[in-house]
């Protein structure tokens, strides 16, 4: 190869050069690895329990963050170094983020309670829209001015994020890292942590999330610590439910149009229903995402389900039946045992469910669990779920 | 036509009907037939799923092709239509606003404010939009202006419902988004009891006005001196296809290409204009029209049912327009 560029003609070097600078630059892009550093020191990774989608490194007081915002792989899409007092001399693409970070946009209300649980709510300069809100303090410094919302109509308002300029925009994705976010803020350098939390398969690995958000305020022994908790609680009401005789057969969600979009057996709602003692109709569909099913399709198999969960935001059977008179040809319609999540609603209807529950899974857990064996927790006080009535 | 050949024909359709009726209440995504459907699923499963949605597309098919046959006639143009001249944009705007502005001004928290209200709210959607495009066509004698204000009127009201989705808070555009995707198969026998006693009455009330219909497809002035009152004609046609069109779209969502292709596909066919041929095979063609593209949609997937706008576009079209062609472009 040096034989042959040395008789090149200097036109052929020159582009030879440049080609060769172009590969290197590539090599050093945002699928570089961590040990592109200069210490020379190989980083500690943080053993995650249950969450799949991000990891943990932590090199002297550097903490790493990667991201794997790819729904079908898991490549790092996204690399973080947070530093808190010099910035590293690393040589890999990254967002160097000096950490703890003061002025966070936060856009989704699951990033947003994470965030306050670690007593970080005034770190929230921004938030998608209120509208999605139950909290009290975010509605508050709302509409106290405190606190803005980027995110009004279905995407973000991006003059007004650029002219917050926060330390981090925290926002999900769709598991597209290239039309996930709005290019402008990237290259106005604006750090933009695109999570695919709701990809998660368990309720303890989108909990587990709360270690992500706390390691940008270096809150990492509160995180694991309010992790810890919510995890024990959890596992102890799994465990205490044994292996029931007779399991009751859940059905969930209700169609959209004509098709009902059924969860599948490796989903979130499945394995938590699965953790609950319930036995979920397509626990066996091993495909990922949902798959979409005609109303006659579901009838063939649910018609006689014993607890029916999850209907949307309706509020009672009567909704429920004005919609599509066929739901009450289900077993569990007849038998009054339909549960939305929905208990906690704010003025505009929306449940604090898609708020709380993430970081709160054993609530939901004694929720179903309550559902599904009221016998065993007679005076439960539910947290997320009512009966339709 | 001939009294003969028109009797055979409408047989004919009525058998297709009847035929592809049966067909659409034996296929779907369970195989009826099974030994794992009891007797009780069995009665569930036809009755109360597959009836329903089998009357629905008769109902809805043969609506929407008898609208567009009136209002190709009111404009003696065989590109109007429900949805060419935006009645069915004026409809789906309507509901878009019961559904996500309005609603927290009937019952709080419930999907639709009732179907009662959406009907009313569609037929009022359609009977406006119907009324400013009759105003336009008494101000000018052109029918290109008049189908341009239309697809202009369908522009803007379609522009005002993407303003309304855009302003619309997440879970309400959901509900209109479920909505404007087109179902057939979310009515019940219940609803079907409402509907097609007062789509039958719009039908019939269509038929006594065969006569004047006959008259005006040549001249306005001519059917005047025939003693037709083309003003109180006119009122008549705009309240049966915004009664029509606004209880459909209610009820199944807007459904494209059947209002504007079946009543083209229809000359072509039969080779006549006289209004009772026509909206009798209307009618027929509309059912087998909305009916062949629900059995297509289940016969391509034998999970789920297809958005039927989608089957019929993409089915319905190239038939028209190999229709067209084959004609020579020549619609009577």
């Amino acid at each position: 190869m040096f034989v042959a560029f040395a008789v090149a003609t200097p036109m052929i070097r020159i582009i030879a050069l440049y080609i060769l600078a172009g590969l290197i630059l590539v090599s050093c892009g945002h699928s570089a690895t961590v040990n592109q550093n200069t210490s020379g020191e190989t980083p500690t990774g943080d053993s995650l329990h249950y969450a799949k989608r991000f990891a943990i490194k932590h090199q002297g007081n550097i903490t790493i963050l990667e991201i794997f915002g790819n729904k079908d792989n898991k490549d790092v899409t996204s690399t973080f170094v947070l530093y808190p007092e010099e910035k590293p001399a690393y040589g890999m693409k990254a967002w160097y983020v000096k950490v703890p970070v003061t002025r966070v946009a936060s856009m989704s209300s699951v990033y947003s309670v994470m965030l306050m649980a670690l007593g970080e709510g005034n770190s929230i300069a921004a938030i998608d829209n209120v509208e999605y809100y139950t909290d009290t303090f975010i509605c508050r410094k709302v509409r106290e001015g405190r606190m803005q919302e980027l995110s009004k109509g279905p995407s973000i308002e991006v003059e007004k994020t650029l002219a917050l300029k926060p330390d981090l925009l925290l926002t999900f994705g769709m598991g597209d890292p290239k039309s996930d976010v709005d290019s402008k803020l990237i290259h106005a350098g604006i750090p933009v942590a695109i999570s695919l939390d709701h990809l998660e398969e368990t309720p303890l690995a989108r909990a587990e999330w709360i270690k992500f958000y706390a390691c940008f305020f270096g809150k990492q022994a509160m995180a694991d610590s309010i992790f810890r908790q919510s995890e024990k609680a959890y596992l102890s009401l799994k465990s205490s439910l044994g292996n029931p005789e007779r399991k009751p057969k859940v059905l969930t969600e209700m169609k959209y149009g004509d098709t009902w979009y059924v969860p599948s057996g490796q989903s979130y709602i499945a394995n938590l229903i699965a953790d609950a003692g319930g036995d979920y109709f397509w626990k066996d569909d091993r495909k990922p995402g949902s798959t979409p099913l005609s109303f006659e399709m579901v009838y063939a198999k649910a018609k006689d389900c014993d607890v029916w969960i999850n209907t949307y935001n309706l509020n009672s059977k009567a909704e429920l039946l004005a919609y599509d008179k066929r739901y009450g040809l289900f077993k569990a319609f007849q038998e009054n045992r339909v549960y939305n999540n929905n208990k906690v609603q704010n003025a505009q209807g929306y449940s604090n469910y898609w708020e709380t529950a993430m970081l709160h899974p054993e609530d939901v857990l004694s929720d179903l669990v309550a559902i599904f064996y009221p016998e065993k927790m007679p005076s439960h006080r539910f947290s997320y779920y009512k009966k339709l009535e | 036509m001939s009294r003969s050949r028109f009797i055979v024909i409408t047989v004919c359709l009525l058998l297709l009907v009847l035929l592809l009726a049966i067909a659409d209440l034996c296929l779907g995504s369970v195989v009826l037939w099974s030994a794992d459907v009891d007797e009780q699923m069995f009665s569930t499963i036809l009755y109360d799923i597959r009836l329903p949605k089998t009357l629905t597309c008769v109902l809805a098919g043969s609506s929407l092709a008898l609208c567009g046959l009136l209002l190709q006639s009111l404009f003696r143009n065989p590109l109007a239509g429900p949805y060419a001249l935006g009645v069915s944009s004026g409809a789906s705007l309507f509901v878009g606003l019961a559904t996500m502005l309005l609603a927290p001004l009937h019952l709080s928290g419930v999907l639709f404010a009732g179907k009662a209200m959406v009907t009313l709210y569609s037929i009022a959607g359609a009977f406006l939009v119907t009324i400013i495009i009759l105003f336009v066509s008494r101000r000018t004698n052109s029918n290109v202006t008049v189908l341009l204000v239309g697809l202009m009127l369908s522009q803007v009201l379609g522009a005002a419902q993407g303003l309304i989705e855009y302003l619309a808070s997440a879970d309400k555009l959901k509900t209109f988004v479920m909505w404007s995707m087109g179902s057939l198969g979310s009515t019940s026998l219940e609803d079907l009891a409402v509907a097609g006693p007062l789509a039958m009455i719009a039908w019939l009330s269509a038929f006594f006005m065969v006569k004047p219909m006959n008259a005006i497809l040549l001249n306005e002035q001519y059917a005047q001196n025939l003693g037709v009152d083309v003003k109180a004609l006119r009122i008549r046609i705009i309240v049966i296809t915004s009664v029509l069109v606004g209880l459909i779209t209610a009820f199944c969502g807007p459904i494209a290409f059947v209002g504007i292709s079946v009543p083209i596909a229809s000359r072509l066919f039969f080779k006549t204009s006289h209004h009772l041929h026509q909206m009798v095979f209307c009618l027929l063609l509309g059912a087998v029209v909305l009916l062949a593209a629900d059995l297509v949609s289940q016969l391509i997937s034998k999970q789920l049912t297809l958005p039927v706008n989608t089957v019929t576009t993409l089915i319905g079209s190239p038939v028209v327009i190999y229709l067209l062609f084959k004609s020579k472009l020549n619609i009577r």
